[in-house]
């Protein structure tokens, strides 16, 4: 090794980074220091390859160097050590009331005094640290005695002792008991006896009485090392327990996250803390220091659209700044909003003064441009370092971008304009399609630009039921104008549009357009109650979301008819998926049934009858035995088991099997019985629509599957039960799983399901069997027994499929207004019509959809439209009201939209990027007052 | 002098990553000369100048000396790292 090393350094600079490169070892700039290292790990890679051969000779050669390394080490925190001992000495001798109480115990300079107990301990360990190299030097210095002087409150009630320590250490353990203390070394006792005891030396700190003026700047404040009570007051106006973030989280964790996009945990951290984005002073938290961003530059910069929006969402959102200011009034909340977002936005950065969409430009990131140019509050042309505006900066950084790119950019810089639709709201004047309107033009003059024709109170008022955009003003103005008067070739098809269909014509236009030119496009829909484009995926969740609450309801309703036991059924529905509530329900079902259906069901209680006493000590319940067959009769155990808990009564007892082997005494979930009832009342009936509720219809298919096997294998292991009716949960997911592969078969199934009930004996297993046979063979093979009853399967839905398709077109409907097709039905198709809807996904809808469509489109027109009144109703209810709203409590930022946890989904727009109405026309009353405000000086 | 586009997106953002030639001053020429001596990237150059204790002359005398950069270019890059230094630091 000796020789090795003296050879290397006999070399140059250049020879020795060749050498180095030639071993495979990186090189990085030789200088007079570096050097040394690079020939020590230089010659430790030469001798590994020259390998074993000289072992003897590395380990001294090793050895030798490991003494050099570790005596010049050595030597160095030797001299370090003297070095800290000299300043040490120097310090206490020279100024021998070196305050040591700066900053110990007290609060970190940023925040608050919250935390200042947290905050204190690294700031000892600091000094503990420092204590401790002090002890390390030879014990020269005289001997230091350290008083602590409580807070002044506690010396005017002080007690007996005197906080005087010769060890830091205890001194500072003092500190920490004495909450709000601060000690100071001196070199006699006596002086730190009277410091000690608040008698000389002792003033209040001057910022003390500044506190008061600025209970926000408690960062100052702390930094002179006293930490009174009356922080304790200052803090309550800033009263949550949150603390602010350290440095390290903030760049570590939040600029990560925001790096890369990682919404989930942003949010997280966010909502755990709503410190992470909002500093002191309301100011934006800086998550790069040195330069100075806050998580807007770093979100615009890494090209992170869905940070931005979820930033600019979450801020916006009361109920963030509720987390941080609990005891603030509305209107205050509202105003700390305007003024942090207005931060957020247009704050520049310390290195290029760029304002994150200077960033955005910059780095050609379209979809973050196109967020911060829909916010009505950034300011468009705001001018750099170098005097450039973001227009001016366009794809600076990023130079490959295409042209096309840069010129959209430079569109959305233009402004963002809506076109929108005016109606009046009765529909007695022609609807009127207005002037292009942008969120941040309105502060000219905000009346001119909603209400057009608001000459006098005669006239009707006009809302907005519709807008096409964002869009740059020429585009816009070139929409309005293609919109008023379209394209010759098709003016024909459009003018007769608009003429037959006084209600929804106009908007069909816009929509047409709208969609062939690219545009977004939405519209308001009472029934949902808010602006959506129907034929987006947000729509169509929407409309799915409507129509199965539309049937969930509707079948509800029906129960009401019924009969007395409705109303049993009725009360617990809410409550749904309680079992108490659920068992009740069943009996009440049972009993339903057999006052409905006598005939039916006394065939079926024979049959049941027979099979109990073949197993007479089992169960009084043949869905029991289902028990042993596979995992899945875990969810049939459990019904039973409710069902015996629930019959008492020996002839509810027997409808209770009967229904059971019906599959129509699952009682788990309220649905489910729902659509048994339902189901009954189509056998009944035959005039209920049935609605497909998959969920629940597959449960009891699946449930009565079970109940085949079972009834064949005949095994009863009732013992099982209790601890089976906890796996009920998870019994209800598998469900659920299988659900998604069949949910559409089942629901083609459900409906023919009534004509083949009201046949007695095996049509009745059939019918509930033919869904499960298909899917279920697994589970059904896992009983002993099972063959028979699955050919029996096979070969009913073999039958079944014949029966089922004359039925299934018939079988009763659900309309978006009832049960009675509507015009809005007919609208809403012709809404997505061009959407494909994917059956999986939205399987209400296409059912819904299908329905529609088997009506000519003749039919169609002649639909009644929904009376006016009905609609006013549902106008005046409905929570997001274009007009309703305006001078109102502005909707966007009611309370009532977002819950933290899910306020993406709370917002009535969609959430999705760049999509249209965020602060577009429908949310003008944000808008107007957002600007309403900005016209006055920002309160600081 | 007017600053230059490169000495303005090197200054107005982090170092980060950035490679050597980012720097100010230095193309692709001298940049291959420094990567060879083990700076390729820019913040083992700023290593270097600050090493130099931020010393301007002396860092351009060490360019032009080491990797025989002109003139112009050891003041740009000079300039670039004290105004980076200035504003970050």
């Amino acid at each position: 090794m000796d020789s090795i090393l003296s050879r290397l350094k006999q070399l140059t600079h250049d020879e020795l980074r060749e050498e180095i490169v030639k071993a495979g070892l990186k090189c990085g700039p030789i200088t007079s220091t570096t050097r040394s290292i690079f020939e020590k790990k230089l010659a430790q890679a030469l001798l590994e390859q020259q390998g074993a051969l000289e072992e003897k000779g590395s380990a001294l050669s090793e050895e030798s160097a490991g003494n050099i390394s570790s005596d010049s080490s050595q030597a160095e925190t030797r001299k370090a050590l003297k070095t800290t001992a000299v300043n040490h000495n120097s310090h206490g001798s020279i100024s021998e009331e070196v305050d040591f109480g700066y900053c110990v115990g007290l609060n970190p300079p940023e925040e608050d005094a919250v935390i200042h107990r947290n905050g204190s301990a690294p700031v000892c360990g600091a000094v503990h640290a420092h204590s401790q190299i002090s002890a390390q030097t030879p014990s020269r210095d005289p001997p230091l005695y350290y008083g602590v002087c409580p807070v002044y409150d506690d010396i005017l009630a002080r007690n007996e002792r005197v906080h005087v320590y010769e060890d830091k250490k205890e001194a500072l353990q003092a500190v920490k008991m004495i909450k709000g203390s601060r000690f100071k070394a001196f070199s006699n006792r006596e002086d730190a006896e009277k410091f000690a005891k608040g008698i000389c030396d002792y003033f209040p700190s001057p910022s003390k009485s500044s506190l008061c003026l600025s209970p926000v700047k408690i960062g100052s404040f702390n930094r002179d090392g006293l930490c009174s009570p009356d922080t304790e007051t200052a803090n309550k106006e800033r009263a949550n327990s949150y603390k602010s973030p350290r440095t390290q989280d903030l760049t570590a964790k939040l600029r990560k996250a925001v790096e890369k996009g990682d919404i989930a945990t942003f949010s997280e951290l966010i909502w755990s803390n709503p410190r992470y984005l909002i500093g002191s002073g309301d100011n934006p938290t800086v998550v790069h220091e040195g330069c100075r961003y806050n998580v807007m530059h770093v979100a615009a910069k890494e090209n992170q659209p869905g940070i931005c929006q979820l930033l600019l969402d979450t801020l916006e959102n009361p109920e963030f700044m509720r987390l941080m200011y609990p005891d603030d009034n509305d209107l205050m909340l509202k105003k700390r909003i305007r003024y942090i977002v207005d931060l957020y936005l247009n704050t520049p950065d310390k290195m290029g003064f760029d304002t994150p969409l200077h960033f955005a430009c910059k780095f050609g990131n379209l979809d973050v441009v196109n967020v911060l140019t829909s916010h009505p509050a950034i300011v468009k042309n705001p001018r750099n370092k170098y005097d450039q505006t973001p227009a001016e900066v366009v794809c600076e950084r990023s130079k490959n971008k295409s042209a096309e790119l840069k010129e959209k950019l430079r569109e959305y810089l233009q402004g963002r304009y809506y076109v929108p639709l005016l109606r009046a709201d009765d529909n007695s004047s022609a609807p009127v399609i207005g002037v292009p309107w942008s969120p941040d033009q309105t502060d000219d003059s905000p009346q001119t630009t909603l209400p057009t024709y608001t000459g006098s109170p005669k006239d009707p008022v006009l809302s907005i039921r519709a807008f096409a955009g964002p869009m740059s003003p020429s585009k816009a103005e070139e929409f309005r104008r293609l919109w008023k008067t379209p394209p010759r070739e098709r003016a024909g098809f459009f003018h007769n549009v608009r003429k037959s269909d006084l209600e929804r014509g106009v908007e069909r236009v816009g929509r047409e357009l709208a969609h062939e030119l690219g545009f977004p496009w939405v519209e308001y829909w009472e029934f949902l109650g808010c602006f959506v484009d129907l034929s987006s995926q947000e729509g169509l969740r929407k409309l799915e979301e409507y129509l199965s609450h539309q049937e969930m309801s509707e079948k509800a309703q029906q129960e009401t008819g019924e009969n007395e036991t409705c109303n049993r059924y009725k009360a617990p529905h809410p409550s749904g998926k309680s079992k108490k509530c659920c068992n009740s329900i069943s009996v009440g079902a049972f009993l339903d049934e057999d006052d409905d259906d006598m005939s039916l069901e006394e065939i079926k209680n024979r049959q049941n009858a027979a099979r109990n006493n073949s197993q007479p000590i089992a169960s009084k319940e043949p869905s029991i035995d289902a028990l042993g067959d596979s995992e899945c009769d875990i969810l049939s155990m459990e019904h039973a088991v409710n069902i015996i808990e629930t019959s008492d009564h020996p002839r509810q007892y027997e409808k209770a099997v009967s229904s059971s082997k019906n599959g129509f005494c699952n009682p788990v979930a309220s649905e489910r019985i729902i659509s048994d009832r339902k189901h009954l009342h189509d056998g009944e009936e035959c005039l209920v629509s049935p609605v497909s509720n998959l969920m629940p219809e597959f449960e009891r298919l699946s449930f009565q599957e079970q109940e085949v096997a079972g009834e064949s294998n005949k095994i009863t292991e009732k013992n099982e039960n209790a601890g089976i009716l906890a796996e009920g949960t998870s019994q209800v997911r598998i469900a659920k799983d299988q659900l998604d592969k069949t949910c559409f078969a089942v629901s083609l199934a459900n409906s023919p399901e009534p004509s083949v009930t009201g046949k007695p004996g095996e049509t009745k297993l059939r019918t509930e069997n033919k869904i499960p046979s298909e899917m279920e063979r697994p589970s059904v093979e896992s009983g002993i027994q099972t063959n028979e009853a699955r050919q029996c399967q096979e070969s009913s839905s073999q039958k079944f499929l014949l029966m089922t398709s004359p039925t299934n077109d018939n079988s009763k409907k659900l309309f978006l207004l009832g049960e009675q097709p509507s015009k809005l039905d007919s609208d809403v198709l012709a809404a997505i019509e061009a959407a494909e809807i994917d059956p999986q996904k939205y399987p209400v809808v296409y059912k819904w959809k299908h329905a529609v469509e088997s009506y000519s489109s003749s039919d169609r027109q002649s639909w009644p439209s929904p009376a006016l009144k009905g609609r006013f109703k549902s106008q005046t209810t409905a929570a997001g009201l274009p007009n309703a709203s305006v001078y109102s409590s502005p909707g966007r930022n009611s309370p009532v939209m977002g819950s933290p946890g899910k306020y993406s989904n709370a917002a009535s727009f969609s959430p999705d990027l760049g999509s249209p109405g965020r602060y577009s026309p429908a949310c003008v009353n944000h808008a107007l007052l957002k600007l309403r405000y900005f016209s006055e000086p920002p309160a600081h | 002098m007017p600053q230059s586009q490169k000495f303005k997106d090197f200054v107005s953002e982090p170092m980060g990553n950035k490679t050597v030639t980012e720097v100010d001053g230095i193309d692709e020429n001298l940049g291959s000369k420094l990567a060879a001596e083990g700076f390729d990237k820019a913040y083992i150059l700023l290593g270097h100048f600050l090493l130099l204790k931020k010393d301007a002359l002396i860092f351009q005398q060490w360019l032009k000396g080491t990797f025989g950069a002109s003139s112009r270019q050891a003041l740009q890059c000079a300039t670039c790292l004290t105004e980076w230094c200035y504003t970050i630091l």
